[in-house]
């Protein structure tokens, strides 16, 4: 692969520091945390790839790659680097450079942080068939609501201040 | 829980514990996590998030406020308007801290009346149980023993196997589907070979991946995988005699019949 000096941007990893994501400029390379990332072995998540790429600059690359999405944050990487490099922390504040950079992440998140802002959480509860074709729901076992904020709009109004309604496009 | 003087109460006006958007938006998370341990504040509360993820996010979260005041008094600002402060007080327990170090293993052996017998159970603590280290979790993140301990005190044998300390797969379940059901059915086949009667786990999400999620992962692979998959504390339950219609046991997705029959007949 041939990188041009055009390709970098060399602000990105003072961006990304600024974000939690500082100790990615202690990594030299081993490549313990790609040999120990179970999503690698079946997804085209290269962790020290990632890691590479960032600390050179190549932000539109990096923030645009489908890979960011594969990491399952399980800390396994972590655990492992020898330089105490916070992975997967770093991958969470990629994926916020991502967004903010107008990246649209998988349906499954968006859907997610819709229904929190309108449910107060990630998915309202559903009814279940179980193994012998029974169906249940909270009501007919028995079950209280979940517990919700009480007042909506507060709740909403607030998650509005810390700025969410405009990255989900609300 | 209140057989072994645990009161449960559940958190007025809680909503979601923000982990899931924190690949969205690091200060949304934040506020969401905060905005759940003020309530417990609030309310006088000890927290006890069944999720291994809920509990994580509590964990960072308290971290992350308490090193940095700035961010403390910006999350507070915006909390004042449901009438909320985060304190920092809150204690957050995880369930295997509870039922090892707070009841313990005597207190559990004590309260139940009918063994397990030879059932044998592997474990499965799940990745925000045991990672990231530093942060302080419930067991040790290479060598944990904790939850083979508490099933082993209900009469059960239990083994360590390679996968043991191994992610569910659910991190990737809305971004790579196929990958994160291959992830999970390669650990349920590894254990049905090794002759394990179940696998045993306390958190939700590894739950859903390993039980709800185990018809789907049998499409994938071509064959039907049939593993039967339980909370800690349905066994715990079933051992202390609590019927098991109370325990859920007819809600688990995964063929959990045949080792209750097994339990049943050797204990009546």
């Amino acid at each position: 692969m041939v990188v041009r000096s055009s390709d970098l941007d060399l602000n990105f990893i003072e961006e990304l520091s600024k974000i939690g994501g500082e100790t990615v400029k202690s990594c030299f390379q081993c490549g313990t945390c790609t040999g120990t990332c179970p999503s690698g072995r079946l997804t085209s998540l290269r962790t020290r790839m990632i890691i590479r790429k960032t600390i050179l600059g190549l932000k539109k690359e990096v923030l645009s790659s489908p890979a960011l999405w594969e990491c399952m944050i399980c800390f396994k990487c972590h655990e492992q680097c020898p330089r105490g490099v916070n992975i997967p922390t770093v991958m969470l504040a990629l994926r916020n450079l991502a967004i903010r950079e107008g990246v649209t992440p998988p349906e499954g998140y968006l859907k997610m942080a819709r229904s929190v802002f309108e449910e107060g959480a990630v998915q309202p509860p559903q009814e279940v068939v179980t193994r012998d074709f029974e169906s249940f729901s909270r009501t007919s076992l028995d079950l209280p609501s979940p517990s919700k904020p009480a007042d909506f709009g507060k709740f909403s109004r607030a998650l509005g201040e810390v700025g969410f309604r405009k990255i989900i496009g609300g | 829980m209140p057989k072994l003087d645990v009161d449960l109460v559940e958190i007025k006006g809680a909503a979601c514990c923000g982990f899931p958007l924190s690949s969205i938006d690091n200060l949304t998370w934040t506020y969401l996590t905060a905005r759940n341990l003020a309530l417990c504040e609030d309310q006088h509360l000890d927290m006890l998030p069944l999720c291994n993820g809920c509990h994580l996010s509590m964990c960072e979260v308290k971290h992350a406020l308490q090193a940095n005041p700035a961010l403390k008094e910006k999350v507070n600002t915006v909390l004042a308007s449901e009438d909320l402060r985060y304190k920092g007080t809150a204690r957050v327990r995880h369930i295997i801290e509870v039922l090892h170090d707070d009841i313990g293993p005597e207190r559990i052996q004590k309260a139940i009346s009918k063994p397990l017998g030879g059932l044998k159970f592997a474990a499965h603590y799940g990745c925000h149980a045991l990672r990231p280290s530093e942060l302080g979790r419930p067991d040790d993140s290479r060598n944990p023993k904790k939850l083979e301990t508490l099933i082993g005190v209900l009469g059960a044998r239990w083994d360590i196997y390679p996968e043991r300390l191994d992610c569910c797969g659910a991190g990737i379940a809305v971004s790579a589907g196929e990958s994160s059901l291959k992830i999970a059915g390669g650990k349920l086949e590894k254990l049905r070979t090794a002759g394990f009667d179940g696998l045993v786990t306390t958190c939700p999400f590894c739950m859903r991946m390993y039980d709800a999620r185990q018809e789907a992962i049998g499409a994938l692979l071509g064959g039907a995988t049939s593993f039967p998959v339980f909370y800690y504390t349905q066994l715990l339950g079933l051992c202390m005699g609590v019927d098991e219609a109370s325990l859920g046991l007819h809600l688990n997705m995964s063929p959990v019949g045949e080792v209750i029959q097994k339990f049943q007949a050797r204990t009546s």
